[in-house]
């Protein structure tokens, strides 16, 4: 019993002592699991309001979360004047980076006026999820002049394709890092509550589910997909029509992944071809289309700089760095720029 | 089934308690065959075809060492276990290597390298030769040797265990209890701390810039060479620490394998600290034989340089990793001529002399981490040319690179306070009986869990 007794106060102290640590490592944010059934979501699940996210995991990010559950540095008031509404993934949400160096950080600096840029980037939504989602988002935020949607690719499935035009809501876009486990136990309020106050039980289901993932050979999906050129024009068709009530203008960024060859050279995961075509389509239907590829290549053919990739992971794997944000922020500014500026 | 794996936590703990329950109940025999079986079981997850050629090499040791009577038996019991080491690991480099001189392709074999060849062919080697020079009793008991070549801790990447330090502990009443699960259950933590924690995080980088070392700046190239030494010595040293706790847990006592390698103030020192149980296998199975140091001055350096580049080809086929043990092998020899008038040295030069060492040990890693010639000479040109490129401050080299230093130097005080001239490497247990100890126990399993690298990046030694 005395055993039985040291190890269990062991446990709980040692459990005490690795929360504090993880506090100042992965004190991630908490997925909203209960929100409010009147609002209507502008994205699929967001955060609980009102948190502090660290992340070290890759890169180091020290990010506010609103009171809206989105990843800006300032809060949200019903009829305030967005300007510029950010769409996408955790490209676009940038836990990674610190608050002051995301791209809807320093977009909404260059622009110049105060809380004009927000942010509702959240992590899994690529581009077809943000079109699902955009019809919503657009009454929710009332975008002045532009959306942005983010994007690393051009070429989906039949199966993706129809399900946006449908608005059909993906199930395996919920499923990201520990929010699966949420999911299960989203209805347990006590369990829910301890996981708030426990950053380190947070980080060993995020890990475990990463060994899992690898364990089982789930990597990178390599499946190469044609360009269906009709359902994508439905898309984008889509986009223009649902943007084109409230007058705003939508802008597509494109940022190809990078690898580096064994002779030094940047390689971009794009398909020319099919990102050719996508921007013709972009052209036909009023979108504006941002490709990245040119600055990223220019970026490291002069200074070596890579987009992607932290000092803790993979050299240019991974999500956007400061200078990839850094990047994206700037060449979007100079499209809205070059396009007369805000509208 | 790597140590790093969910299904190790699994297989293990079945065994710590299939161990526990028969040596409670059952006889020391029932509890050989028991281990004998988890060890064939662990082997041949990998691939079960492994475990015949495992078990090929245990018939041809038992038999040829029962009759070691006949020469032709004991030469017999070493040729056979070199040939089938030979035909599986460098059958294909000898094609490759013919085909290069005679400007003709022969083409290769398809051969799958069996996991842990080159460990339990020398620890059959030894038993033979240790038979036949009445170091170590002839083994009548089949399982019991069986046992010694496949026990699991070691099977895979050592250390290499001789016979005559673990036949004799089959033989005595080796048990499961608690304070054997408690020494060994830290120096497994301490294994893996070293192995998922640090030097799967450098190889990241290590890896990315040995893949194109040519998109990088100098610094960074530096960077990753000295990552790759701290990677190396935490990715072995780990291994083997989670080996001798397994054993421990289960035991049975391995030896030291590493002893603060990185503190050697000449190249000699260094291969006393590093991969001792290789270095010491070369040293009695090849040098000491091949005439060692007693046949003049010239010879010794012969046979050094001999010993050092078949050292450096069992690490891997490849011509560059015979290349690395020639160049350590000349560094012996020059060792040799340097250190004929023994001084004591001064601070100083025991700082400048764990320097140069440990420069020169970085550099012979370059060889030996480096897919071939050509990628070598990338790195090295990108760093003496101050190559342009990708700067890389990775934190995880300057993380490991503090935590060598801050050890080093816990083993350096421990070692004056206990008044000893020769710095001994040691493993920081504590009392897992006190609320304090459990406590840092846990503690440290916790940020094990935290910290460490999720991918896969296999231990390095697994490849030899």
């Amino acid at each position: 019993m005395k055993a039985v007794g040291k190890f269990l106060i062991s446990g709980l102290l040692a459990f005490l002592i690795l929360n504090f640590l993880t506090l100042f490592y992965f004190n991630s944010a908490v997925r909203d699991e209960t929100p409010n059934k009147n609002e209507t979501l502008a994205t699929n699940w967001k955060y609980e309001p009102n948190q502090l996210s660290v992340r070290a995991t890759e890169g180091y990010g020290v990010v506010h979360i609103n009171n809206d559950g989105y990843v800006n540095e300032f809060d949200y008031t019903p009829n305030m004047p967005i300007s510029i509404l950010m769409m996408g993934s955790s490209q676009v949400e940038a836990v990674q980076v610190n608050a002051n160096e995301s791209m809807s950080y320093l977009l909404n600096d260059m622009v110049g006026e105060e809380n004009t840029v927000y942010n509702i980037g959240i992590s899994a939504h690529y581009l077809l999820e943000s079109v699902k989602n955009l019809k919503s988002a657009i009454e929710k935020y009332n975008p002045k002049d532009y959306v942005v949607i983010e994007t690393n690719g051009v070429n989906f499935t039949e199966k993706e394709l129809t399900e946006a035009l449908n608005s059909k809501t993906s199930d395996t876009t919920t499923e990201t890092e520990n929010q699966g486990f949420y999911s299960k136990i989203k209805n347990n309020e006590i369990i829910r509550e301890i996981f708030r106050k426990m950053p380190f039980l947070r980080l060993a289901i995020y890990q475990i589910k990463e060994f899992q993932e690898y364990g089982n050979g789930n990597t990178e999906n390599n499946v190469s997909i044609e360009f269906n050129e009709d359902l994508t024009n439905q898309i984008l068709e889509k986009i223009k029509n649902e943007t084109s009530t409230t007058n705003v203008q939508p802008i597509i960024f494109y940022h190809p992944y990078t690898t580096i060859d064994k002779d030094g050279n940047l390689i971009l995961s794009d398909d020319e071809d099919s990102v050719q075509k996508f921007a013709d389509l972009c052209e036909k239907n009023g979108i504006y289309f941002l490709d990245m590829s040119e600055r990223f290549k220019e970026e490291y053919e002069k200074n070596y700089i890579l987009p992607y990739g932290f000092s803790n992971t993979s050299v240019g794997k991974g999500h956007l760095n400061k200078y990839g944000h850094e990047m994206v922020a700037e060449e979007l500014y100079k499209l809205i720029k070059s396009q007369g500026g805000e509208q | 089934m790597s140590f790093a794996s969910i299904d190790f936590i699994i297989f293990f703990a079945v065994v710590i308690i299939g161990t526990l329950i028969i040596q409670k109940f059952f006889s020391k025999r029932v509890k050989e065959c028991f281990l004998l079986i988890a060890s064939y079981f662990f082997y041949g997850y990998w691939d079960w075809r492994f475990c015949f050629l495992l078990l090929f090499v245990t018939v041809i040791s038992y038999w040829t060492a029962k009759k070691q009577d006949k020469k032709i038996m004991y030469i017999t019991g070493i040729v056979i276990p070199l040939v089938v080491l030979g035909f599986f690991k460098y059958f294909n480099f000898f094609l490759d290597s013919v085909s290069g001189i005679i400007g003709h392709n022969l083409g290769v074999l398809n051969i799958i390298l069996p996991v842990g060849i080159s460990f339990y062919t020398f620890q059959a080697l030894s038993y033979v030769i240790d038979a036949h020079r009445g170091k170590v009793e002839v083994e009548n008991d089949f399982i019991k040797l069986a046992l010694y070549l496949s026990f699991f801790p070691q099977l895979v990447a050592g250390p290499i265990v001789k016979a005559n330090e673990f036949l004799p502990q089959l033989k005595e009443e080796r048990k499961v209890t608690s304070e054997n699960f408690k020494t060994g259950i830290q120096l497994m933590a301490f294994g893996l701390m070293k192995k998922i924690v640090l030097a799967d995080h450098l190889a990241l980088f290590v890896d990315g810039v040995f893949s194109a070392p040519s998109a990088y700046h100098w610094a960074t190239i530096i960077l990753a060479v000295l990552s790759y030494s701290i990677q190396i010595y935490f990715d072995f040293s780990g291994y083997s620490d989670i080996a001798i706790g397994c054993a421990k847990c289960l035991g049975y006592d391995f030896n030291k394998n590493f002893n603060l390698p990185y503190i050697s103030q000449n190249v000699t020192e260094f291969w006393r600290r590093w991969h001792i149980s290789l270095s010491t296998w070369l040293k009695e199975y090849l040098y000491i034989p091949l005439g060692g140091n007693r046949k003049g001055k010239v010879r010794q350096y012969i046979n050094l340089l001999t010993t050092m580049l078949l050292g450096g080809l069992w690490h891997g086929a490849s011509w560059t990793f015979v290349f690395w043990g020639g160049l350590n092998g000349v560094a012996l020899c020059v060792d040799k001529v340097l250190t004929r008038e023994k001084k004591e040295k001064s601070t100083f030069g025991k700082v400048v002399g764990i320097l140069t060492t440990f420069i020169f040990i970085s550099f012979t890693w370059i060889f030996f981490r480096a897919d071939n010639f050509a990628v070598a000479w990338e790195v090295i040109k990108g760093i003496f040319t101050l190559q342009p490129g990708i700067q890389q401050p990775f934190i995880w080299s300057f993380v490991a690179i503090g935590l060598l230093i801050i050890g080093t130097i816990c083993a350096i005080v421990k070692s004056h306070k206990n008044g000893d001239k020769y710095v001994e490497g040691y493993y920081p247990t504590v009392n897992l009986s006190t609320i304090k100890g459990l406590t840092i126990f846990f503690v440290v399993i916790g940020l094990i869990l935290g910290l460490a690298f999720t991918g896969e990046q296999p231990f390095v030694y697994f490849q030899f």
